[in-house]
């Protein structure tokens, strides 16, 4: 595609989003971010990336932290906010790109050329593909799942105004339960072609 | 009065927590609060208005008193209320710093220190501990810290070592260097001026205490951390690619100025128990001058002053001053006096310990506030009493916040720094570290003025 686009995937543990969002940057030709930016801002700070990735979607634990002029004692908020500003460089530049969660539809929402989008899925489907790509069972794909969305939803609302998962958030919400990932992101691409008017 | 002293404890309370919190502004939450209190507990319940009035303490600014009084004749301790001295030296000293930071001093200073010890890992963790309890002394620890743990960080990049442990020891430093001066921590700002103790009552008394409490925690830093600093000292250095203490400055004039102005300040407070100007009248005054040799800079200096940490002093001492007049720090005063059993031993030994161990989890300003109206009536008419009990709380709400990452501002700012560029000082890495530390001091502390003003 010619013009410049974005496309800011946000989604449920389970929905493949980032499969999903893979699948989209290949076939579109551009690069995909996901935590991949947390690895640049720790090459960018010159400081061991394993330290920063415990953090970078941590829960920030109340009543332990404290803020003072700007200042926070918070690590979580510090990797937040290097992703955001490494991202918010990725909007000025010309490039166009395929990133994956991090608060990305709300960090770059005054960029031309972006599409937001969440992908969710029917529970059981998510269940299904959460214990086959991890290998658990039931119960353990279940915990896992509804950890992981809850860290995602709290992280997502802590730095956002707009509300994770919910439609006035994003351009277009879609379940990947009825295309799969593949299919999905086939959709996807045609819906961005239309979008950018293509 | 009862109804009237339920809504002070809840009000204050309230205030107490959602500082602790950290979930609103905390200048929105003293204001909201001293509101309250003005309206509810003044207004509505003890139908006050010259209570109110008395809180707000505007008339004595119009005092010649509050601005100069004779050398000669004691000073008065202040009857509560806003303490408007307090707010108008550190809105002066706010300045004066804003000022200085323009100019390129602080850089300036850090970067000809390490061009003095020739850049050796060790002897710069030394140095920098020693420079952020001096500056300390005189300058907000907030300022001290946010330039001394930047360039700490630039050093480590530059000299290849863990910039960690040296932050955190320049943090504590910066709280006990802090402690040794009337100016170099709030708390101390806030007794001080209601006691009427000079600049130099706090240098020869708590000074001594910091001064001893710094060659301990030097030794203590040194040998906590001598293994990681014995493997930075191992590096090659190139010394040709350190930045010059030269480039620091911006601009010569300005930075010329503001070591004077500074030096005056100096100057100032350590004169001023002989030439009589209050704390008010240095602030305004070094104020007035940085702003006139500002020139076109004035507006930029202005816009970085402060204002929240200001507001957020008048809506506490409200608050507390609801506590008083309702009687509540009078019935507090009188529960430590009846634990004590009226030995000032024991009285230093709560004060100290006390305010050591709230200060470590809360804002060690509110918990000052507080305490200086109790230990006033615990003193009495006792003025040696007075000055012992105000050096206990001055060293535990001072050093007892160095404990923890959240004790006090400096300590917040330091880890901060250290965060946003990539080095994480958790809980459990800080505390092991500086709890120690503050136990060390806050036991040298309790010992020095239990043999030097109770035996």
């Amino acid at each position: 595609m010619s013009k410049r686009f974005i496309i800011a995937i946000g989604r449920e543990f389970g929905s493949g989003g980032k499969h999903i969002g893979r699948a989209l940057a290949k076939e579109l030709g551009v690069n995909l971010y996901d935590r991949n930016i947390v690895e640049k801002v720790a090459e960018e700070l010159d400081v061991d990336a394993e330290q920063l990735m415990a953090y970078a979607k941590k829960k920030r634990r109340p009543f332990f932290h404290k803020t003072v002029k700007g200042h926070t004692t918070s690590f979580e908020d510090h990797v937040a906010n290097h992703q955001f500003d490494y991202i918010r460089r990725l909007g000025a530049s010309d490039e166009s790109f395929v990133i994956v969660g991090r608060c990305a539809e709300e960090i770059l929402k005054d960029v031309d050329g972006v599409i937001s989008i969440f992908v969710k899925g029917d529970r059981e489907y998510k269940i299904g593909r959460v214990m086959k790509q991890f290998g658990l069972d039931r119960a353990a794909a279940i915990e896992k799942m509804d950890r992981h969305d809850r860290t995602r939803k709290y992280y997502h609302d802590r730095y956002c105004k707009g509300k994770w998962g919910q439609i006035d958030t994003y351009d277009l919400c879609i379940d990947s339960t009825h295309f799969g990932t593949q299919g999905t992101a086939e959709f996807i691409k045609e819906y961005v072609k239309r979008r950018i008017g293509e | 009065m009862l109804a009237a002293q339920i809504a002070a404890v809840v009000i204050f309370a309230v205030m107490f927590v959602l500082i602790v919190m950290d979930k609103i502004e905390r200048h929105y939450v003293t204001l909201g609060c001293g509101a309250l209190t003005l309206i509810l507990v003044f207004g509505l319940l003890m139908q006050d208005v010259g209570a109110i009035w008395n809180t707000l303490a505007l008339e004595n600014l119009t005092h010649l008193g509050f601005w100069w009084s004779d050398p000669n004749v004691a000073h008065e301790a202040s009857h509560g209320g806003i303490d408007w001295a307090t707010i108008i030296f550190l809105a002066g000293m706010m300045i004066m710093v804003e000022g200085m930071a323009k100019s390129g001093f602080f850089r300036w200073i850090c970067m000809l220190l390490a061009k003095i010890v020739k850049y050796k890992t060790t002897p710069l963790f030394i140095a920098f501990m020693v420079m952020s309890a001096v500056l300390a002394m005189f300058i907000d620890s907030i300022t001290v810290i946010l330039f001394l743990a930047a360039i700490t960080i630039e050093l480590a990049k530059l000299l290849k070592f863990n910039p960690v442990p040296m932050i955190m020891s320049e943090i504590f430093c910066a709280n006990l260097g802090g402690s040794a001066t009337m100016c170099g921590d709030p708390p101390n700002i806030i007794i001080g001026s209601a006691f009427g103790l000079s600049f130099t009552d706090f240098l020869l008394n708590t000074g001594l205490i910091a001064g001893i409490g710094l060659v301990l925690v030097v030794v203590y830093f040194y040998l906590v951390n001598r293994k990681t600093l014995k493997a930075a000292s191992n590096t090659e250095i190139d010394i040709s690619n350190m930045p010059s203490p030269a480039s620091a400055i911006v601009n010569k004039a300005d930075f010329v100025i503001s070591i004077v102005i500074f030096l005056l300040a100096v100057v100032l407070l350590i004169t001023h128990a002989n030439t009589g100007l209050s704390v008010a009248t240095i602030g305004a005054g070094i104020a007035v001058i940085t702003l006139i040799t500002a020139g076109k800079g004035i507006k930029e200096i202005l816009s970085k002053v402060d204002y929240k940490t200001l507001l957020f002093f008048v809506g506490l001492f409200i608050v507390v001053d609801g506590l008083g007049v309702t009687g509540i720090l009078k019935i507090m005063a009188n529960f430590i006096g009846q634990i004590s059993g009226g030995n000032l031993v024991i009285m230093c030994v709560i004060i100290i310990w006390l305010s050591g161990i709230a200060s470590a989890f809360v804002d060690n300003i509110p918990f000052a506030a507080t305490m200086v109206p109790i230990i006033a009536t615990l003193a009495g008419a006792d003025a040696t009493m007075l000055k012992t009990l105000s050096w206990s709380l001055a060293m535990g709400t001072d050093i007892g916040g160095c404990a923890t990452p959240i004790g006090a501002s400096a300590n917040v700012v330091g880890v901060s720094v250290a965060g946003k560029n990539g080095y994480r000082i958790g809980w459990g890495k800080y505390c092991a570290q500086s709890a120690p530390a503050t136990v060390i001091v806050l036991a040298v502390s309790t010992l020095i003025i239990i043999l030097r003003y109770c035996v």
